[in-house]
């Protein structure tokens, strides 16, 4: 049965013929018969729709959260010890990253049950905008909106270690004899002297990206130092469920939230409209099936997403209609604009 | 799914917030539905659920499930929303004076929750659906308009609405199908 034929049946709009053609349909075969019970228990069930639309989760979570006994999180910074540690803080070129698993110890370590107790660590959450932390060290943290960062008010031990989920950019400066290790989705480690570069786990997906800025990184699953890739400015691998890769293509507009400017060259706007998702935090989609082989040049720096939409639609000849934070692409329909 | 719903009951015992909070976002919604199906009004069906989340911080020391997570929610719900419903009637009783059995209602709940359970998943297909997909949906199925009634309100062809709807239907078909049991 196409879904024509079932939608005018569901919405009773079927014609005479239409009738006769539908109980052909379901005569010929009892599997066809379960077909359309199915689809109508699946009709006759989204009638609670709007019922679940009036019970607002995130609204009753915020009164309701004052009932629990839920201990605070610390979130203040230490001034006097960032000062004292941007001393030491210098970028040189060679570093060594080590990607080691998780290991047990470490899993214990951070779960609370090891020696740092809680109040030991601060949080840094990015709520609705970017934000940008020295560490006790002097290592500079850029973290993305919606991204966290725990990290400890000094870094006493062997190694300087954070945990972030989400996505951030690090500066690490210098340091010897204490590597600098970030903890990412609870498997993946990422262990530097100094160097900088930008760290991205995709939530659900097992998957690790990073880019490197400067310095050289020598990446390598832990026990397997002699098949090291290594790795300099500009290049970025891949940690994908066991598996570490260097990537060939590169998504320029990766620190986008960092520096503001979004560059295409050349790219199908299905990409774009990926990549302007991210950045501006709307939702794309494509209405017109025609338009999805048109690429994308330009750069657009520091702008709202009003005019980069306008400038594209101009040069693309699409249009853009955005109703309640989703944006429609469709073509540029020339008739219609004509009043 | 089991070692997640252990992690998950391991976060309860020990107070974390976002346990609660994850639980909370995730069973809040149809839980309340399936409460409002017990309960006359909308308000004491959200105040049965929320009572239960912080009782169930509250005694999370002497949690033990041994189903699984979700029947333990829908059973607690399911008794909660009866009792209440008993003490009305008890009150009821002695106000009236009346002799009659105090009766209280008891379908079978796995019925029920399996039947709340397929409204949410159809509830969050149709959230992810585009916006004018999802609003004819709603309007044909929900506010019961004709599809020419909802071409006119909304200055589109008939044709449009048409297909709009069997794309809604296409994308429930795909993502539920085959119904179980």
């Amino acid at each position: 049965m196409d879904d024509e034929l079932l939608m005018k049946y569901l919405t009773g709009s079927l014609t005479p013929e239409e009738s006769e053609t539908m109980r052909l349909f379901l005569k010929a075969e009892p599997a066809n018969r379960e077909y359309l019970e199915q689809m109508e228990q699946i009709w006759k069930s989204s009638g609670s729709i709007r019922e679940f639309q009036s019970i607002d989760a995130a609204r009753d979570w915020n009164s309701l959260h004052g009932r629990f006994g839920f201990p605070k999180q610390d979130r203040e910074l230490h001034p006097s010890r960032q000062i004292r540690r941007m001393t030491y803080r210098v970028m040189r070129m060679a570093a060594l990253i080590l990607l080691a698993f998780a290991s047990a110890f470490l899993i214990y370590f951070y779960t609370g049950n090891g020696r740092f107790s809680k109040l030991d660590w601060i949080t840094l959450d990015a709520t609705g905008q970017p934000e940008e932390i020295t560490l006790p060290d002097g290592s500079k943290v850029s973290i993305n909106t919606g991204s966290r960062l725990v990290y400890p008010a000094e870094f006493k031990g062997l190694k300087r270690t954070v945990k972030l989920e989400g996505e951030a950019f690090f500066e690490v400066a210098r340091d010897m004899d204490k590597a600098f290790t970030v903890m990412v989705a609870d498997e993946v480690f990422t262990e530097v002297l100094g160097t900088s570069f930008h760290l991205r786990e995709d939530p659900g997906k097992k998957r690790v990206l990073l880019n490197v800025l400067s310095g050289k990184v020598a990446f390598f699953p832990k026990g397997k130092k002699k098949e090291a890739l290594v790795l300099g400015k500009n290049d970025h691998a891949e940690y994908n469920n066991g598996h570490i890769q260097q990537q060939v293509s590169f998504d320029l507009n990766f620190l986008s939230w960092k520096t503001r400017t979004l560059i295409f060259d050349n790219v199908p706007l299905p990409q774009v409209l990926e990549q302007l998702g991210k950045h501006y935090r709307k939702e794309f989609y494509i209405m017109d099936m025609g338009i999805d082989t048109l690429a994308l040049t330009g750069t657009y720096k520091n702008q709202k997403i009003d005019e980069v939409l306008e400038e594209i639609s101009l040069v693309l000849d699409i249009a853009f209609e955005e109703t309640d934070g989703r944006i429609q692409v469709r073509a540029f329909d020339f008739q219609k604009n004509e009043e | 799914m089991e070692s997640e719903e252990r992690h998950s009951i391991e976060g309860l015992r020990s107070g974390r917030e976002s346990a609660y909070r994850q639980l909370f976002e995730q069973y809040y919604q149809r839980l309340v539905v399936f409460a409002h199906r017990y309960l006359e009004d909308l308000e004491s069906a959200r105040d049965v659920v929320q009572d239960l989340f912080v009782d169930l911080y509250d005694s999370r020391q002497s949690i033990s499930i041994e189903t699984s997570l979700k029947s333990y929610l829908y059973s607690a719900v399911k008794n909660r929303c009866l009792n209440q419903v008993k003490h009305e009637q008890v009150k009821e009783k002695h106000r009236n004076m009346s002799r009659s059995e105090v009766n209280a209602p008891d379908p079978n709940l796995e019925e029920i929750m399996d039947a709340v359970e397929l409204e949410a998943r159809i509830y969050e297909i149709v959230l992810k659906l585009p916006e004018k997909c999802r609003q004819i949906y709603i309007m044909s199925r929900v506010d019961g308009k004709r599809n020419n009634e909802i071409a006119d309100q909304l200055n589109l062809s008939i044709r449009t609405v048409e297909t709009q709807i069997s794309k809604a239907l296409k994308s429930l078909r795909d993502n539920l199908l085959p119904l179980e049991g």
